[in-house]
């Protein structure tokens, strides 16, 4: 075997069983690392003969992640998370791990309406970094053609990951990256002035990069429907529109903007741009891309922008 | 072109998204900080929205 396949558990019941029966055409070594699962998580890997080995709770996932690359006798090494499952490219990854070139894969993550890429196999001297959301530290790789995993997002002990990111922020004062996920475990957790403060922190600190851009994205929607801070929303839509044009994502959301504060021709002006633009995007680049925003949901908005107008002119020719 | 001339090409464009202007000058600053395939999309941008045909490739 020149595979190995990491995965780290707790409480996956539900998830498991299909994620590692997507595995098993690959014929790897699947390294289940249990981190206190009180549920059946353990049987049900036990049911196809693969040995978990259980560790106790901990504060750095990286760590634990790279302990179990150490352990790897094989040349490749892989990862996926027990609430995802690999849906395509069983063929490609056969393919691409048969051979000795030194590399690292990226992977499309499919989850809802959104797709992001990530590298999830590798040959290369690699580890991983952050005590919590755990990421690869090299980012250089080449694109795989067919392999897809769909993620459920699943279970997250959101609780657990703000005590992993306050010890993160103790052990490195000065560093800004916890603030990024610590704001973004708040927004998950629905806390939104919290994640609105923190979110400024880090881009007052972080102005470039696809992590503030996303980041400032996410603000943007926050101060637009939780906050009722349309202005400051647009300010924000507007500085991601000057870093990435194509992204129809943020066209969409200065569409939806608009179409809030009932300014429906501008609205429909900006998914109009959200479609041509959007269209232009290289299907190369590594942002995340919410697939719905690049037809479906400007053409829906339009349609509902323009039926709005219509009825408005109809209202106010019968009254006037 | 600086970044005050971005800053201004978008708030053109925010404030009237149906006219050419806003978005002409961001296909220049696009142009100016290397990003070619953004400025191509833009001008396709021209084209679909405004049947801009005038190919300008000034700076």
């Amino acid at each position: 075997m020149t595979l190995t396949i990491q995965i780290v558990t707790k409480n996956n019941e539900d998830t498991i069983e299909k994620c590692i029966q997507s595995l098993l055409p690959l014929n790897a070594i699947i390294a289940i690392a249990d981190i206190g699962s009180s549920d059946k998580t353990i049987n049900i890997c036990k049911k196809f003969k693969i040995t978990t080995n259980s560790h106790l709770a901990i504060n750095d996932y990286s760590a634990l992640r790279n302990k179990l690359l150490k352990q790897s006798k094989t040349d490749w090494q892989m990862y996926i998370q027990p609430y995802e499952f690999l849906a395509a490219g069983h063929d490609e990854i056969k393919e691409i791990i048969s051979s000795k070139n030194i590399n690292a894969f990226y992977f499309k993550i499919a989850q809802g309406t959104i797709i992001s890429k990530e590298i999830r196999l590798w040959n290369n001297i690699n580890n991983f970094v952050n005590p919590c959301y755990e990421t690869l530290k090299v980012k250089i790789g080449l694109e795989s053609q067919n392999c897809l995993i769909y993620s459920n997002q699943g279970k997250i002990d959101l609780n657990e990951r703000l005590v992993i990111v306050d010890n993160w922020k103790k052990m490195s004062p000065m560093s800004s990256e916890p603030y990024y996920y610590q704001s973004l475990t708040l927004l998950l957790k629905g806390e939104y002035h919290m994640f609105a403060g923190l979110a400024d922190h880090y881009l007052f600190k972080e102005k470039d990069g696809q992590a503030s851009v996303m980041l400032r994205y996410y603000l943007a929607m926050v101060q637009a429907y939780h906050l009722d801070l349309p202005s400051d929303a647009i300010k924000n839509v507007l500085t991601c529109i000057g870093v990435q044009p194509l992204m129809a994502e943020f066209w969409c959301l200065l569409g939806d903007i608009h179409y809030k504060i009932k300014q429906y021709e501008k609205a429909i002006n900006f998914y109009e741009n959200a479609l041509i633009l959007g269209s232009q995007r290289l299907q190369s680049d590594k942002w995340p891309i919410d697939v719905s925003k690049y037809k479906e949901h400007p053409n829906k908005m339009i349609d509902s922008s323009n039926k709005i107008m219509a009825e408005t002119k109809i209202y106010r020719s019968i009254t006037t | 072109m600086s970044d005050v001339n971005l800053i201004e090409s978008l708030l053109m464009i925010l404030e009237k998204p149906n006219a050419k202007k806003g978005y002409k000058d961001f296909k220049k600053y696009l142009e100016l900080v290397g990003k070619t395939n953004e400025a191509v999309a833009i001008e396709l941008l021209l084209k679909k929205k405004f049947n801009d045909t005038n190919n300008s490739n000034s700076h």
